[in-house]
């Protein structure tokens, strides 16, 4: 015990190093600058323990505070209720979360590749940008609410309709990925746009010393170096493309869904399956977010420890 | 070490020619940063250019590596102009701080040059290697920048400013964020490094030791607007050795580039 505290007061105690300290004893096969190393092992296990025990604490609130301030179970569920009922309504809530995780995800990559070719083209001319930002965000000004149902009557009156599951590539519903499409281009559409133009100055010189074309300093200086912001745009939109696509479903209506089998519970008032329903989509949120961080940690090891 | 199988840097090292070079910083109020600099650097020759803080060296370098033009005057490499010179890909640049790429290893910053000129094959590959070991990297060619010290950074940058071969070398204070122990080892390094590859090379540099230590020449200029105001020329003997500091001569330049910096020479 005695051990692990003298190795958590490690790092406040030792001056962090910097990279120069680090190298002038480099030593082969460390591939981490040393900073990030200077946490020790006793503060790592922190990092998990503290947040899985605010996590419990307040999972056991929910389980009991309702109870004691004299509200009924029918009322606001107690959370063992809210697992039981993940179990006995399985059968409907599996099938709705798929389409719910399809239509996230799928409008995850459309929103994040439209808005990362947008900022391409954004960083290519300060013409387009100035034309078409304003835009962007005034798109992203319009409640979701509002825009949800213009894009039911886009479609309906296009003859796809409303109330079928459309496929697009055989995926999800057309209506609804148009709402997480919107909701998870404008956060990567700004964070590439700043990351594409945050590029070292000398190292733009460079490029312009040896007479690279404005396509290779995109593809070998720009690109590269806005990674780390599309990252960071990743963690937002990660968890936003969930929002998106129950908010969506639920605006649809046509029972599909995790957001449709809220509108069906909150109709049979059935208050457990609707808390049921939105615990497989937060997990399932949380788990794309996490795999987002561990993404992030492998193809951007560059990236210092912020 | 030196076989034939080391690569000369420079295929051709070049002349360089400033002349009546005006240049302002553009702007609401354009900034006059130089007046009226006139200088050349013979091919071959290792020339410092020293002054005060904003005298414009190196604005005065940039001239030269036609990344930014002369509001009035000529300037020219070998007889022709910068931009010639930018765009056939001859000329080479160290900046103060590194300007490594983070995300790629030393190997993959020295090969930069050769993969924008499209040399990437085994050919180029070698050649990176080859200057990699030239500057003392070999066994850290794996290594990202943030896993390097600043001294180590610099060496990256001067190999892969020499991987394309320019001929002529711009360096612009590039060990003015080392500590003192570690200039003085890369300011050696870099002499046995230019003198096996004899490339044209400018220094800027605000230190008046390692001004005098490394070149065949110092050129002083006066505070903003910035100017030529006295050219020394270094007799000292060649290969220099640490050991030169501490003799008379070596005092006697620096006190001469003092003496031109304070403005009564």
């Amino acid at each position: 015990m005695a051990q692990v505290e003298e190795s958590m007061e490690r790092p406040a105690n030792e001056p962090v190093a910097t990279p120069e300290v680090a190298v002038s004893e480099a030593v082969p096969g460390r591939s981490w600058p040393s900073f990030r190393l200077a946490v020790s092992p006793g503060s790592q296990a922190l990092r998990v323990i503290l947040p899985l025990l605010a996590i419990g604490i307040f999972l056991l609130l929910w389980n009991y505070v309702p109870q004691w301030m004299g509200l009924h179970s029918y009322e606001v569920p107690t959370f063992s209720q809210d697992i039981n009922a993940l179990f006995s309504e399985w059968g409907t809530i599996g099938p709705n979360l798929e389409i719910t995780i399809t239509d996230a995800l799928v409008g995850f990559a459309v929103g994040n590749l439209l808005a990362v070719i947008g900022a391409i083209l954004f960083s290519q001319s300060r013409l387009i940008e100035w034309t078409f930002f304003p835009l962007a965000i005034l798109m992203q000004t319009i409640p979701i609410i509002v825009i949800g149902p213009v894009f039911v009557i886009f479609f309906t009156v296009f003859g796809w309709g409303p109330y079928d599951p459309l496929p697009i590539i055989g995926l999800g519903s057309k209506p609804v990925l148009g709402v997480t499409i919107l909701i998870t281009f404008f956060p990567t559409l700004v964070n590439m746009t700043v990351g594409l133009r945050a590029i070292d100055p000398n190292l733009y010189d460079f490029m312009r010393l040896i007479n690279a074309s404005r396509w290779t300093i995109l593809w070998r200086l720009r690109l590269p170096s806005s990674i780390p912001y599309l990252f960071s745009s990743f963690r937002i939109t990660s968890t936003l493309c969930f929002v998106g696509a129950v908010v969506g479903e639920w605006m649809l209506a046509n029972n599909t869904g995790i957001g449709g089998l809220i509108n069906l519970f909150l109709l049979a008032i059935n208050k457990q399956g609707l808390w049921a329903s939105v615990l497989a989509v937060s997990v399932s949120s949380m788990a794309f977010f996490g795999i987002v961080l561990i993404a992030e940690r492998v193809l951007v090891p560059w990236r210092e420890e912020r | 070490m030196h076989d034939e199988h080391l690569p000369s840097a420079s295929q051709q090292p070049a002349s360089i020619d400033v002349h009546s070079v005006n240049y302002y910083y553009p702007g609401k109020v354009p900034l006059l940063a130089i007046t009226n600099a006139s200088f050349s650097v013979g091919p071959g020759e290792f020339v410092s250019i020293i002054g005060p803080s904003g005298c414009g060296k190196s604005t005065m370098l940039r001239l030269i590596a036609d990344l930014l033009r002369p509001t009035s005057g000529q300037i020219a490499i070998g007889g022709q102009p910068p931009e010639r010179l930018r765009r056939s890909r001859q000329i080479g640049f160290v900046f103060q701080d590194a300007a490594l790429m983070p995300w790629r290893s030393s190997f993959g910053n020295v090969m930069l040059p050769l993969q924008v000129m499209r040399r990437a094959g085994k050919e180029g590959k070698a050649k990176a290697d080859e200057m990699l070991r030239l500057v003392g990297l070999g066994d850290f060619r794996n290594k990202r920048p943030a896993e390097l010290s600043g001294g180590m950074r610099q060496r990256v940058s001067i190999a892969r400013a020499l991987t394309y071969s320019p001929k002529v070398l711009l360096m612009d204070e590039p060990f003015g964020a080392l500590d003192q122990i570690t200039r003085d080892e890369m300011n050696q390094e870099l002499l046995r490094i230019w003198e096996t590859n004899r490339a044209t090379l400018v220094f800027v540099t605000h230190s008046i030791s390692e001004a005098v230590f490394l070149s065949d020449r110092v050129v002083v200029m006066s505070p903003r607007p910035g100017t030529i105001r006295q050219s020394i020329t270094i007799g000292l003997s060649r290969p220099r050795l640490p050991a030169i500091k501490h003799e008379p001569g070596f005092f006697e330049y620096e006190t001469q580039v003092l003496r031109a910096l304070e403005g009564d020479a």
